[in-house]
């Protein structure tokens, strides 16, 4: 085969639920109101985000895997266990100056997780985050 | 602009990854292949004669250690039937994908030398 010519990748999958609301502090609420519609409440409103990390590296010739599942498991489950079960823009620290949209808690996630597979064969070239079915953000690197 | 077509297979494997001290277990996995959109009539049906012969007969209710060299990990599945494919017909497949579980799948597809996976 020429290996060289193939990328393998590997997409794990997790979900992980939280509250939001978007708000730019420095509007005003008609302001606000206008430029978020339903998503500017101080109720906020709930999600079941699903997270798909795709990784790619070496074949392990013994194991025969890119990275043992258990591992990639818990560095997804830390990576989300900030978000998970938490209202996003009043208890987690990145997000009380900035929108909770889809697009930042992308790359919020992102980057925690390209730092933590630094330390494994594998490596994250791409993430796709489902808000819902109908929508989702989808972010990549070129490795 | 290019135009791909997608065939999905089912293939119900049983493996055991001595590595993870797992014991025999199965999977009902889709295997999604990726072809040329401008495949004609004869071309399908060798392809997918091809596909009954050997990728379905050797993975589909199979033991996928019979077939592989290698550990019957869901990576090397993937690289063992985008070999057949391949040595069936060169440059043919475009991408395989195979979906393990509903969270879990792996993709193997042509891309530019800088990748080696």
């Amino acid at each position: 085969m020429k290996s060289a010519a193939l990328k393998l990748e590997l997409v794990r999958a997790v979900t992980f639920h939280c509250a939001h609301s978007y708000r730019v502090k420095s509007w005003s609420d008609e302001e606000n109101l206008k430029e978020f519609g339903a998503c500017f409440s101080p109720t906020g409103h709930g999600h079941t985000y699903r997270l798909e990390a795709f990784v790619t590296g070496p074949v392990d010739e013994v194991t025969g895997m890119m990275i043992n599942l258990k591992d990639l498991d818990k560095i997804l489950k830390e990576a989300v266990s900030l978000l998970d079960g938490k209202f996003l823009d009043k208890e987690v620290g990145e997000f009380l100056d900035t929108v909770p949209t889809t697009e930042k808690i992308s790359l919020f996630l992102f980057q925690r997780l390209k730092s933590a597979l630094s330390q494994t064969p594998a490596r994250l070239f791409r993430l796709r985050l489902f808000e819902t079915n109908d929508l989702w953000v989808e972010c990549s690197e070129e490795i | 602009m290019k135009c791909l077509r997608t065939y999905q297979f089912e293939l119900r494997g049983i493996h055991s990854l001595p590595s993870l001290k797992e014991g025999p277990h199965g999977h009902h996995c889709l295997l999604r292949v990726q072809v040329p959109g401008s495949l004609d009539e004869e071309e399908e049906r060798d392809f997918l004669s091809f596909m009954k012969s050997d990728i379905l007969k050797n993975f589909d209710r199979a033991d996928w250690a019979r077939a592989l060299a290698k550990p019957p990990s869901g990576e090397n599945v993937l690289q063992e039937i985008f070999r057949r494919l391949d040595a069936f017909r060169q440059n043919f497949v475009f991408s395989l994908e195979l979906q393990e579980t509903k969270k879990n799948l792996f993709y193997l597809r042509r891309a530019p030398k800088k990748f080696d996976a």
